[in-house]
């Protein structure tokens, strides 16, 4: 049918059939800013001013549409012009992954043509229909504000950012003052445009960083701020098909007949695959280096389910209607099985087996369900126990919950004009994806290319390899390009989450407070396959053996087969949960022991110098002993102490309000320590190309999730050469072009990329300095780079224009280019330390957390601003983890939180007080003494509160998430005691 | 095999026609949202019926001096409107806030808001607990009315007969609270209480979790004391049945029940009695 309306104020008739969505007929007209995030309004990412009001478009159908006008981010501006809107998004770092962005920046235009002058209050509240899982909404309600001061014309502060000291990052040694005057240049050449050199009288030094330590506007934040289609499903190849996935009903079942006839007969349909059509080949999903850790317990379809929402069998068809008419017309028989839906269980005798196919590789105990097992040893912590003054034991409960990325999991496969087949996805691993499906496929590595667009959130998720497989199947069964999205209740069904944990510690302490033996038991539940489990469990004793000393200590882990959709890899990785039951245990030894819990912790914290014997025992990438090396943790505690006034907390007239008196007010503390990549394993490569105008081009393999990576590599890539950023053009994840890197995980990125990129930059800029002693006739020895151009220690100048040029087209031609790569054996950890403020009602156990702070020393931040906007994004998605966000089911294992708000992340209006302090510290292993940020800001969050819960009202909640209930309950058996 | 079959979508002229479509063969669907809509591609449908063009988007007052709000009035102007904030301290603005993020309340209108059997609660129990009535237009009657609770009642026997016109608020002054329980300052409730009281004292209260059955208490003036408070709660707690999730179980529930009550109905009247 017929839809005409009003769109960006130009009338326009665009078709939709009476059962498309608004947001379908948009996109199919060529609006790519309106985003897919949840179908049913709750994320908001679809959302466009409807007759001036921000609407979700995904529970709109088009025809609604009919008449009236529509207003998306493209009708914003005009081709390159920027609106103050979109300039404030930018500048504030706003704009993380940017999926959500053009919906937030109508949000935006919405409210100021209301209330030109907001405040805060009414900014979150215009930005609240918008889910942002990146930012925690903080830098976009600043950023509301900064617009509306820009479109009254008013001055706005510059983003805070002075850079760093220029002797910590290139040592103390300073450039002569050269003379002043006119000296030769590079004579005699033909082209040279001058042949004199202008030298000043002195120059300027800068006593700071020109690139690095600055709050750079990110290198992709005005495209995702336009709305422009740069997302794996912003395009629309010719003869594109739609998949759709069959996913099972039943925890655990036999499939004993499937008959696809009816659906292969449905006119549009291009494709029916089920496990009879696809070769049986095992592998493990995640995303990880070669060899894949065991077990491998997976195959593209099967002929068994082993949880509700298990692949049974995939679909192409002509539309998305027609795709998932034939999932309904595929008859599967089943044979339903008896399913095990927690992990003691799944190990006790007569247990339903789980993986029972003969083919499945590593498993280490089919019988028992379990998956694989950990164990590591340090000195010997039975011996320590027992000399022990005090002995505690406690058990902690962690559960299982999603990445919750606004971006489903997205994948475009078809051939190239080659025969290769291009698989464009939404991905944290593209090479990982290249070199793991090529056996799904039955194609060689070299016919494959994976390319990476712009990601709308991945938080681990994307560190799988989920659908790529069933999409190249599609594709070769049709030789037609072909897009598969999951669904928003098959993210929640279908997709990976953070392995829940039973994690039991037995700790001594001596009458001095000195911790002398740690014991830690967990029990992981993996569901239905091992994928990440054994090294998700190997984090979570790393980070549950490795913040404090003690020269005592045991880690056991047992990796669980249960029937419940399989965990995966989720920002933070095992810390998260080993972090909760640390620091809930450190605060309980502390009360118990009446020591005060910050100057317990401190006293047994490590620092520099300290090594981490733990890790000489765990470890991916093998056993690696680990030496602090930078700490700047006693400086956390105290500024963020600081910051949420830390003293309150004794004053008991503080915990009270009388005019509330059901409320309970408390401060909880947590002190967080990460790592920084995998030590001997992971790797990242750069590749630096010189072009005729003195810019750039920086090809890397790392993979930009949203975090702003590709911008802190182009920072340390341009502050080694002396341009600013805009001269360093980044073009990054891409199989064909790019170097490899093992992707975005383990928080590795700035630390290991960094490396190779900082590598790359000093060895191109070698040949930039041969190049211009060649030019001038003089040695490279003193020479730098600075302002975009080369200096000599006589006072010479030449523009990097000038040495391109020379290069490519004068003499002695060549490419200055340079390829470098990075492994590291150290992995420093950042440090943290976490605060909360809440209040309880002791009537209903209802927890309101008011105000989170959370300092963190991540090295240099090479762009503070994402730095921060990571610490900020982070601990609202560990605020989520502790007190609302859980993947629950119902007695036959399917389900119950299948959709946002059921599935419950924080939006914009409900948000408590975030702030993020950065405390920076000089690591000596890192590009500009940086280390890693990212996943820190998961680990506090969830004891903090716990603690802060304790503080106000005395109970301990020793399981995640800390719900009204579970704080009620815990007060009534307190008041009953 | 037949090819895929699409609904057909109309947009009424007048009422006859509207309801002829509703009366027609085939599933007829209404498009009207509530605050928790479920995907479009789940929907079912032969006809999807557009009742934009039957001027139901309105809040005003009626003879009588009684509000009137059309069933096509989005959340957020119920949420905005100066005249529903104004009515019972506002109860009905907050409720409509309380119902859903700022996407959704403009997606969301207060016909869909009654129709959901899934949806948040706190807009139903605050028109419950005001005493609200529904005008219906049927092929029979051009303003059948019903109490809200027969009308929801109906609604849950199955009953779609006849188009919802408008809700209609009683005259007079009134005195409200909404108290809820939930994980997050914004989250579905896991429990949630509406009071309303008159200008006399007498109070309706009205008691749900989540797309639970809603239960409606009534109490007289006296009930203010602190004894006759908790009686109240203990009312509420022994004739809820609230089912248990993962949120609340059915236990928690029951208490929660009993402590909104009695801070609902104390809050209401505690603003009665100051007015």
């Amino acid at each position: 049918m017929h839809i005409n309306l009003t769109l960006n104020g130009i009338p326009r008739q665009i078709e939709a059939a009476p059962e498309e969505s608004l947001l379908e007929a948009l996109r199919r007209a060529g609006l790519w800013s309106v985003k897919h995030g949840c179908d049913t309004g709750e994320c908001g990412a679809c959302s466009v001013l409807l007759d001036g009001k921000l609407t979700p478009t995904c529970v709109l159908h088009a025809a609604e549409a009919d008449g009236r006008h529509v207003h998306t981010v493209e009708g914003l501006t005009a081709g390159q012009a920027v609106d103050p809107i979109q300039q404030a998004f930018a500048e504030t770092g706003a704009v993380q992954c940017g999926y959500c962005t053009p919906a937030m920046i109508l949000a935006t235009q919405s409210l100021l043509e209301q209330e030109p002058n907001p405040t805060p209050e009414q900014a979150r509240e215009a930005l609240s229909g918008v889910l942002c899982r990146c930012t925690g909404s903080v830098r976009p309600v600043q950023a509301v504000l900064r617009a509306a001061a820009l479109r009254r014309g008013e001055e706005v502060e510059p983003i805070q950012g002075e850079g760093i000291p220029i002797q910590s990052v290139f040592g103390a040694q300073e450039p002569p003052e050269p003379p002043a005057g006119e000296h030769p240049g590079p004579g005699g050449a033909d082209v040279a445009t001058r042949p004199w050199v202008t030298v000043r009288p002195a120059l300027q030094e800068a006593p700071t960083t020109g690139v690095v330590g600055r709050p750079e506007v990110k290198v992709d934040a005005v495209k995702l701020a336009k709305g422009r289609p740069v997302f794996t499903d912003d395009v629309n190849p010719p003869g594109l098909l739609h998949g759709a996935l069959l996913t099972s009903p039943h925890a655990h079942a036999r499939i004993r007949h499937i008959d696809a006839s009816r659906a292969r007969a449905l006119p549009g349909v291009h494709a029916v695959l089920t496990y009879q059509d696809v070769p049986r080949v095992i592998y493990a999903s995640g995303g990880q280096s070669y060899p894949n850790p065991k077990p491998w317990d997976q195959v593209s379809l099967d002929s068994k389910v082993r949880f509700a929402g298990d692949r049974v069998a995939v679909v192409a068809a002509e539309t998305p209607e027609i795709a998932r008419q034939a999932l309904r017309l595929i008859e599967v028989d089943y044979e339903v099985l008896p399913a095990v839906f927690d992990a003691e269980a799944a190990m006790r005798p007569g247990a339903p087996r789980i993986h029972d196919e003969p083919d499945a590789v590593g498993i280490e105990d089919v019988e028992r369900n379990l998956a694989t097992s950990i164990d590591a040893v340090v000195g010997d912590v039975e011996r320590g126990l027992a000399e022990s003054d005090y002995v505690f034991e406690r058990t902690y409960f962690v559960q299982q919950v999603q990445q919750a990325s606004i971006e489903p999991h997205v994948c475009v496969t078809y051939w190239d004009e080659d025969d290769r087949l291009v698989i464009r996805t939404s991905t944290q691993v593209p090479f990982h994806v290249r070199r793991m499906i090529a056996p799904l496929i039955g194609l060689p590595v070299k016919r494959i290319r994976v390319i990476k667009p712009r990601i709308g959130g991945g938080f681990g998720g994307k560190q799988e390899m989920l659908m790529e497989d069933l999409c190249a199947h599609l594709t070769l069964a049709t030789n037609r390009p072909v897009r598969l999205e999951y669904t928003r209740a098959q993210e929640f069904t279908s997709a990976r989450s953070r392995h829940p944990q039973k994690v039991t510690y037995r700790a001594g302490v001596m009458q001095d407070g000195s911790l002398h033996a740690m014991d830690m038991h967990v029990i992981e539940d993996s569901g239905a396959f091992g994928v990440h489990g054994l090294t998700v469990c190997s984090v979570t004793g790393l980070r549950g053996l490795a913040t404090y000393r003690c020269p005592n200590m045991h880690f056991h882990g047992d990796i669980v087969y249960t029937n419940k959709p399989a965990a995966g890899a989720f920002r933070g990785y095992g810390a998260p949960q080993a972090e909760f039951a640390l620091e809930s245990l450190m605060e309980e030894i502390a009360h118990e022991l009446q020591l005060d819990p910050i100057a317990f912790r401190s006293q047994n914290a490590v620092t520099i110098g300290d090594p981490l014997p733990i890790t000489n025992a765990l470890g991916e990438g093998g056993a690696i002993e680990q030496i602090v090396r930078s700490c700047g943790l006693p400086q956390c505690v105290e500024q963020a102490g600081r910051a949420i006034d830390w003293e309150r907390r004794a004053d008991p007239r503080w915990h009270v309000d009388p005019a509330r008196p059901h409320i309970r007010r408390g401060l909880g503390v947590a002190f967080c320590m990460h790592g920084t990549a995998i030590p001997g394993l992971d790797m990242g490569a750069a590749d630096i190309k010189m072009n005729d105008d003195g810019s750039f081009n920086l090809m890397v393999g790392a993979t930009d999730l949203g975090t702003g990576s590709d911008t802190v590599l182009a920072q340390i890539a341009a502050e080694t050469l002396g341009v600013p950023l805009n001269d360093m053009l980044i073009y990054s994840s891409d199989t064909d072009f790019t170097p490899f890197d093992t992707g975005a995980y383990a928080s590795s990125t700035t630390y290991i990329s960094g490396t190779a990129v900082k590598r790359a930059a000093e060895q191109v800029g070698e040949q930039i300095f041969e190049r211009a002693a060649l030019m001038l006739g003089c040695p490279t020895d003193g020479m730098y780079l600075r302002d975009r151009q080369v200096h000599t220690p006589d006072g010479r100048s030449l523009s990097l224009a000038e040495i391109a040029l020379h290069s490519l087209h004068v003499q002695d031609q060549r490419q200055i280019q340079s390829t470098a790569s990075y492994m590291s054996v150290y992995a420093p950890p950042p440090f943290g330390a976490q605060y909360a403020e809440v209040e309880v009602d002791v009537e209903t156990g209802q927890v309101t957390v008011k105000q989170l702070v959370m300092a963190v020393d991540c090295g240099t931040a090479i762009n503070p601003t994402t730095a921060l906007g990571q610490i900020e994004g982070g601990q609202t998605q560990a605020l989520g983890y502790a007190v609302s966000e859980e993947m629950a089911y119902d007695a036959q294992g399917r389900s119950m939180a299948q959709r946002f708000g059921d599935y419950r992340i924080f939006e914009a209006a409900e948000m408590p007080a975030v702030q993020a302090i950065l405390v920076p510290t000089y690591e000596p292993t890192g590009p500009f003494g940086a280390k890693a940020v990212a996943e820190i800001p998961m680990d506090g969050v969830a004891p903090a509160v716990a603690n802060a819960v304790w503080d106000a009202v005395g109970v301990r909640i020793r399981s995640l998430p800390i719900t009204p209930e579970k704080v009620w309950r815990a007060l009534q058996e307190k008041q009953a005691a | 095999m037949s090819p895929i079959l699409s609904p057909q979508y109309d947009r009424p002229q007048n009422w006859q026609e509207a309801l002829d479509l509703l009366q027609a063969s085939g599933r007829s669907v209404l498009l009207q949202r509530g605050p928790h809509p479920d995907p479009i591609y789940t929907r079912d449908a032969d006809r999807l019926i557009d009742l934009c063009l039957l001027d139901l988007d309105y809040i005003e007052f009626h003879p009588g001096s009684r509000l009137a709000i059309g069933a096509q009035t989005s959340l957020q102007s119920i949420a905005q409107s100066p005249l529903l904030q104004q009515y019972a301290n506002g109860l009905l603005a907050e409720a409509a806030y309380a119902s859903a993020a700022l996407g959704l309340r403009n997606a969301a209108v207060l016909g869909g808001a009654l129709a959901e059997s899934d949806g948040p609660p706190e807009l139903v129990l605050a028109l419950l607990a005001a005493g609200a009535e529904v005008i219906l237009r049927t092929a029979m009657e051009v303003g059948h009315t019903l109490t809200l609770d027969n009308y929801l009642a109906t609604r849950r026997a199955g009953d779609r007969t006849g188009i919802l016109v408008e809700v209609l608020l009683p005259a007079g002054e009134t005195y409200g609270a909404l108290q809820r329980v939930a994980r997050t300052p914004h989250d579905q409730a896991i429990v949630a209480a509406a009071a309303v009281a008159d200008s006399s004292g007498r109070l309706r209260l009205a008691l749900s979790s989540w797309s639970q059955e809603r239960l409606l208490l009534e109490a007289a003036p006296p009930g203010r004391t602190p004894e006759a408070l908790a009686g109240l709660a203990n009312q509420a707690r022994q004739s809820c049945r609230p089912q248990g999730d993962y949120r609340g179980s059915a236990e928690y529930r029951s208490e929660m029940a009993a402590v909104l009550a009695r801070r609902a109905a104390a809050a209401a009247w505690q603003a009665q009695s100051g007015a």
